[in-house]
C-alpha cells in the first residue's frame, strides 16, 4: 500500500539512501515485513511517516489507524513477538492483530525501556512492566487527546478496540482520528497499568502471530536477504583451533567462474563468489597450509585427565555455610559427573551480510543483541558503533550462539576486501566446529548423612570455563567512552573475572551452589580454567551441567539413605513453597506415589529453579538392546503469570527435547586442535521417533512472569540419569548418557 | 536448461551439477527451500519432485529438468492454504519456523500417499526431517488434525 510508504525526508543520510536503492529491487521487505497481510505495508521507519504520533521509539500510530511496533528482542523461536505483542495490545487496548511489528535496527533509542539484547529467559520479564507502560501512556495519551477535543473531562472516556469512546456511548474517535491533538498532549511519567485480574488477553492461549509466515516460506531468516551488487561467501576455517594461513594458492580457485576474490582473514579464508553455489565449487580448490596453531596440543580426554588430578576443595567460594569439615561424618557420598563441550547447532548456520563503506558498516543478520555487534564490528573496523547499522532478521535458532558476532565480523573483513556487500553463510561443518561452546565441566560432590538418613553436609567443586571469562563486554558501556577505551577496560573486565581469586562465578555455579535444599552445612567452590577455545551462553547455561549434578547426586543421596527421592527432596524443601509446589505437582501428574513403573522402565525425579521459574520433571526411561529409550516426560511448571500459556507450553516442550539430545548424546570432541564433530551424523539431533511423549501441567501462579525459553532444560538430564539407575542399577555420572552406557557396558562382566 | 516449478516453467544457466537447492534459492529467488545440512542428513530443503520429497541440497539440477517441482511457496492453492499449513497455524507448531518448510514438504508429501497416517506412518517419514526447537509434538498434532479435517472438506491445493 505505496499510499501510506512515507517519503523519504530531507537531509536523511546514507540509510535513507540504501532504503531507495532497495526499494527499486524489491527487497524493500528487508526492513521488516514480518507479518504475511502486512508484508507490502511496512517499509519505512515510522518515525518517518508523516503526521504520526510516536510516544515512544517504540510505539507509533498513523492517522490512517495503523500501529506499528519496533521488535527490540530477537524472535529466535521462543515466541517474544506474540507475547511482546500481547502485552502493548493488552494496554493499548486493541486486536493483536491490528499491531504491525517490524525488528527494529540496533539503537540506543530502544535501551530506555528494556535494552536490545536477548537472553537469559529474560524477553519477558524485563518487558512485562516497561512495554505495558509505553502501551499505557500512548493511551492515556489518546484519551486525553479526545477529552481535550470534545471539552469532557477524561475520566468519562474509555479506550476500547482502537477507538476512544465516550462512556454514554454517544461518540468515539478512532486512535487515528486523534493522533494529531494527541502528539501534544504530556507523556505521562507514570501511566496506570492493569491488575492482572482486569487482563483481557495476557493470559490467553492465543496462536502465535508469525505462525503463518513460517508455514508459508515467506518469513524472511538472515540468510535469505539480498541487498544490491551483494556477493557470497564460504568461509573455510582453520581444521584446528586457533591455526593461521602459512600458504594460500587461490590461483586455481580464482580462475573459476563467478569468483570475486580469495580472501586471508584472521578467522580462516573467504571464498567470494557472485553465487553461493559457486564459492562452494571454488572452495575445494583452495590449497592452505596452516599453521599448527595454540591448540594443536589440546585434546578434551587431556583435559578431563587435568580436571580429575585437580585437588579439590581448593576453589573459589560461591557459599559456605555452617562448618563442612567439621560435620562431613556418618555415611559418606561422593561422586562426580562430567559434562562436555556443546554446540549449539541452530537449524540455520550462522550467516551476515556486511556491506562496508568508507562512511561505516552495515549489518543484516538474526543475532541476540544488535548492540553486540555494532560494538564488535565498530573496533574491528576502527569506527565508531554508531557508524555500525544492524538490522535484525527472523532468527533460525539460536540457544545463545547469536550473542557472537564471528560470522558479522567475517562478512565485514571480506566486504572491506572486495569492496561490495558480502554474505557469509557457515556450512554445517562450519556451524559446529567454530567454538563458542557449552563449557565442558568436571564437579566432585560429596554430602554426609546421619544415622536417621538426614543430609547434614554437602560440598559441591566444580570445575569449568568461564563464560564471563570468555565473554566481549564493550558494549555494555556507555557511548562516551571511546571504543579503544572501552576494549581496553571490558577486555580487562572479563579478564578480572576468569583471575580473580575471590569471585565465583555465578554462571558457572548457578544451579549447583544456590538450589534451596536445605542443608546446614553447605559449602560450592568453583575453580575455573581456560582452553584454546571460546565459550558461550548456551541454552540454560550453567544450569545445563548443574542440574545433571545437583539432581543426580540428590539421588545418589536418597537411595544411599534408602528414602525414597522425592520424599527425600520434599524433606530438604520443606521451607521452598514454590520449589515444594513444582515437585508435589509433577508427583501428582506422574502417579509416582501410586507405585513404580512396570519392570524394565524407570522413573527419575528431578527439580530446578532458574531464571525466576520454578520446574520439576519425572522422567520414565528404560534400555532396550543397548539403546537408552525416553518413553515419558512429566512436567510441572511455576513461571508465574504465564503471558501465553500455549506457548510457555511449547517452550517447555522445545526445552526438554534440546535436555534429551544434549542428555543422550551431544559432545563436541577435540583431538589434537580439531573438533571431531562436524554435520549431524557425528553431532546427534533428537528426532521425531525418538521423541518421548509428554505431559505438562503449567502451574496458576500468583507470581510476577518468570524465564520460559530455558528453565525447563535443567531437570531433564538428571531426571534421565535418575530413571536410568531406577531402570537398571547402572549410575551414569558423565554426559552424554548413551556413550556413557556403551562405555560401562563393554567393561561390565558378563 | 528448463526448470518447472510450481508450475512455471524457468530457464536457468549453471552448471548441471549445481545442487538444486541452491537454483531455488539463488536462481529463482525461492528462499522459503532451507539450507540446513548440505548432505541430505536434516530435511530442512525439502522439496517435491512429480510429488515425492527430495533433499533438494543433495540433488543434482540437470537430473529434475524437465519434472515438476514444488517447492513450499507452491504448496498453497490458489485460493486456500494447504491443510497442513492451516494446522501447522492453529497448533502454533513454528518456532524459530526454519526447518518448517522442509516439515511441511514432507508431510504434504506423506499425506499424498497415506491420507490418514497413524503415529508409526507419521514416525517413519518425518524422522528424517529435524527440529532443534523440538516442535515434533505439535507437528503429530497437526498432521493427524490436518488429515482428519481433510476427510470432510475438500482437498486443498498442492501446486501440481
Amino acid at each position: 500500500m505505496s499510499d501510506t510508504e512515507a517519503k523519504p525526508r530531507k537531509g536523511a543520510g546514507r540509510r535513507r539512501f540504501l532504503l531507495g536503492m532497495l526499494a527499486g529491487t524489491g527487497a524493500l521487505v528487508i526492513y521488516g515485513a514480518v507479518r504475511g497481510a502486512a508484508a507490502q505495508r511496512v517499509g519505512a521507519e515510522p518515525a518517518d511517516i508523516e503526521g504520526a504520533f510516536r510516544p515512544s521509539a517504540y510505539l507509533t500510530i498513523t492517522p490512517d489507524d495503523r500501529i506499528l511496533f519496533a521488535l527490540v528482542k530477537s524472535e529466535v523461536g521462543q515466541g517474544i513477538m506474540t507475547g511482546m505483542v500481547m502485552l502493548v495490545a493488552e494496554e493499548l487496548e486493541v486486536p493483536v492483530d491490528k499491531i504491525e511489528i517490524f525488528f527494529a535496527d540496533g539503537a540506543n533509542k530502544y535501551s530506555e525501556a528494556t535494552g536490545q539484547g536477548t537472553g537469559g529467559s529474560a524477553g519477558i520479564t524485563s518487558s512485562y512492566v516497561p512495554m505495558r507502560k509505553i502501551a499505557a501512556a500512548a493511551r492515556t495519551m489518546l484519551v486525553s487527546a479526545a477529552a481535550q477535543t470534545w471539552g469532557v473531562a477524561a475520566s468519562s472516556l474509555r479506550a476500547e478496540d482502537g477507538r476512544v469512546v465516550d462512556a454514554s456511548g454517544s461518540r468515539s474517535a478512532s486512535y487515528g482520528e486523534l493522533v494529531a491533538a494527541a502528539k501534544s498532549q504530556p507523556v505521562p511519567q507514570d501511566p496506570v497499568i492493569k491488575e492482572r485480574s482486569a487482563f483481557k488477553i495476557v493470559g490467553k492461549p492465543i496462536p502465535r502471530v508469525d505462525a503463518r509466515v513460517k508455514a508459508t516460506g515467506a518469513a524472511e531468516f538472515g540468510i535469505d536477504l539480498r541487498v544490491p551488487n551483494m556477493a557470497r561467501a564460504v568461509m573455510i576455517h582453520p581444521p584446528r583451533v586457533g591455526a593461521t594461513v602459512v600458504s594460500l594458492d587461490a590461483a586455481a580457485a580464482k580462475a573459476m567462474p563467478g569468483i570475486v576474490g580469495v580472501v586471508e582473514t584472521p578467522r580462516g579464508v573467504g571464498v567470494v563468489a557472485e553465487k553461493y553455489w559457486q564459492a562452494l565449487r571454488a572452495a575445494p580448490a583452495v590449497k592452505i597450509e596452516w599453521s599448527g596453531g595454540p591448540g594443536e596440543d589440546f585434546s578434551t580426554e587431556a583435559l578431563r585427565a587435568h580436571l580429575a588430578a585437580e585437588k579439590p576443595g581448593r576453589g573459589r567460594i560461591a557459599r559456605n555455610d555452617g562448618d563442612v569439615d567439621a560435620a562431613m561424618k556418618g555415611t559418606i557420598v561422593e561422586a562426580v559427573y562430567e559434562a562436555p563441550f556443546l554446540a549449539h547447532s541452530p537449524m540455520e548456520p550462522m550467516n551476515a551480510i556486511a556491506h562496508v563503506t568508507g562512511a561505516g558498516c552495515e549489518i543484516w543478520a538474526g543475532n541476540q543483541g544488535a548492540m553486540i555487534f555494532q560494538d564488535a564490528i565498530g573496533r574491528e573496523l576502527g569506527i565508531e558503533r554508531t557508524a555500525v547499522l544492524v538490522h535484525s532478521t527472523y532468527s533460525g535458532g539460536s540457544f545463545g550462539r547469536r550473542s557472537k558476532p564471528d560470522a558479522a565480523l567475517e562478512a565485514a573483513w571480506l566486504s572491506r576486501a572486495v569492496g561490495r556487500p558480502v554474505q557469509v553463510i557457515w556450512s554445517r561443518e562450519n556451524d559446529t566446529r567454530a567454538g563458542y561452546y557449552r563449557p565442558q565441566s568436571y564437579t566432585r560432590m560429596r554430602g554426609a548423612l546421619d544415622a536417621s538418613g538426614t543430609l547434614t553436609a554437602l560440598t559441591y567443586d566444580s570445575q569449568s570455563q568461564s563464560i564471563l571469562g570468555d565473554t566481549d563486554m564493550a558494549s555494555l558501556l556507555p557511548e562516551a567512552v571511546p571504543p579503544r577505551l572501552r576494549e581496553w577496560l571490558m577486555g580487562g573486565t572479563s579478564r578480572l573475572i576468569a583471575s580473580n581469586a575471590l569471585i565465583a562465578d555465578v554462571l558457572a555455579t548457578e544451579g549447583g551452589a544456590n538450589h534451596a535444599y536445605k542443608v546446614p552445612n553447605h559449602r560450592a567452590t568453583y575453580t575455573p580454567f581456560s582452553t584454546p577455545f571460546q565459550t558461550s551462553w548456551w541454552r540454560s547455561v550453567g544450569h545445563s551441567f548443574n542440574g545433571f549434578v545437583i539432581e543426580s547426586f540428590m539421588d545418589e543421596v536418597a537411595r544411599a539413605a534408602k528414602q525414597d527421592p522425592y520424599q527425600f527432596r520434599r524433606a530438604l524443601l520443606k521451607d521452598s513453597p514454590r520449589w515444594l509446589g513444582v515437585l508435589d505437582a509433577v508427583a501428582e501428574l506422574s502417579g509416582w506415589t501410586k507405585g513404580p513403573p512396570p519392570k524394565g522402565t524407570g522413573r527419575g525425579i528431578a527439580v530446578s529453579e532458574a531464571f525466576g521459574s520454578h520446574v520439576a520433571q519425572v522422567i520414565e526411561a528404560r534400555v532396550d538392546a543397548g539403546q537408552i529409550r525416553v518413553d515419558k516426560v512429566y512436567c510441572a511448571f511455576d513461571c508465574g503469570l504465564a503471558v501465553n500459556p500455549d506457548l510457555v507450553r511449547a517452550q517447555i516442550e522445545g526445552s526438554v527435547i534440546f535436555g534429551l539430545t544434549a542428555a543422550l548424546w551431544g559432545q563436541i570432541t577435540v583431538a589434537g586442535g580439531a573438533v571431531q564433530e562436524g554435520n549431524f551424523d557425528t553431532y546427534r539431533m533428537m528426532r521425531m521417533h525418538e521423541c518421548p511423549s509428554m505431559e505438562i501441567q503449567i502451574l496458576d501462579s500468583p507470581h510476577e512472569p518468570g524465564g520460559v525459553g530455558e528453565p525447563a532444560v535443567a531437570p531433564v538430564a538428571g531426571a534421565l540419569a535418575n530413571a536410568l539407575f531406577d531402570a537398571t542399577g547402572v549410575r551414569l555420572r558423565r554426559m552424554p548418557l548413551q556413550p556413557a552406557w556403551d562405555a560401562q557396558s563393554a567393561i561390565a562382566p558378563t | 536448461m528448463k526448470l518447472n516449478v510450481n508450475g512455471r516453467e524457468h530457464d536457468v544457466d549453471v552448471p548441471g551439477d549445481v545442487p538444486l537447492l541452491w537454483v531455488l534459492r539463488e536462481e529463482l529467488g525461492l528462499t522459503g527451500t532451507k539450507f540446513g545440512c548440505g548432505r541430505a542428513l536434516c530435511g530442512a530443503c525439502t522439496v517435491h519432485v512429480d510429488g515425492a520429497a527430495r533433499r533438494s541440497c543433495v540433488v543434482a539440477v540437470k537430473d529434475v529438468a524437465g519434472h515438476a517441482i514444488t517447492t513450499i511457496e507452491g504448496l498453497a492453492g490458489e485460493a486456500q492454504l494447504h491443510p497442513l499449513q492451516q494446522a501447522w497455524i492453529e497448533h502454533s507448531v513454528p518456532q524459530c519456523g526454519y526447518c518448517q518448510p522442509g516439515q511441511l514438504m514432507m508431510a504434504a508429501a506423506l499425506v499424498r500417499k497415506v491420507p490418514k497416517p497413524s503415529d508409526e506412518q507419521i514416525d517413519a517419514v518425518m524422522s528424517g526431517s529435524i527440529c532443534r526447537c523440538g516442535t515434533y509434538p505439535r507437528i503429530r498434532k497437526a498432521i493427524h488434525a490436518a488429515t482428519a479435517a481433510q476427510a470432510e472438506t475438500p482437498k486443498g491445493g498442492d501446486g501440481q
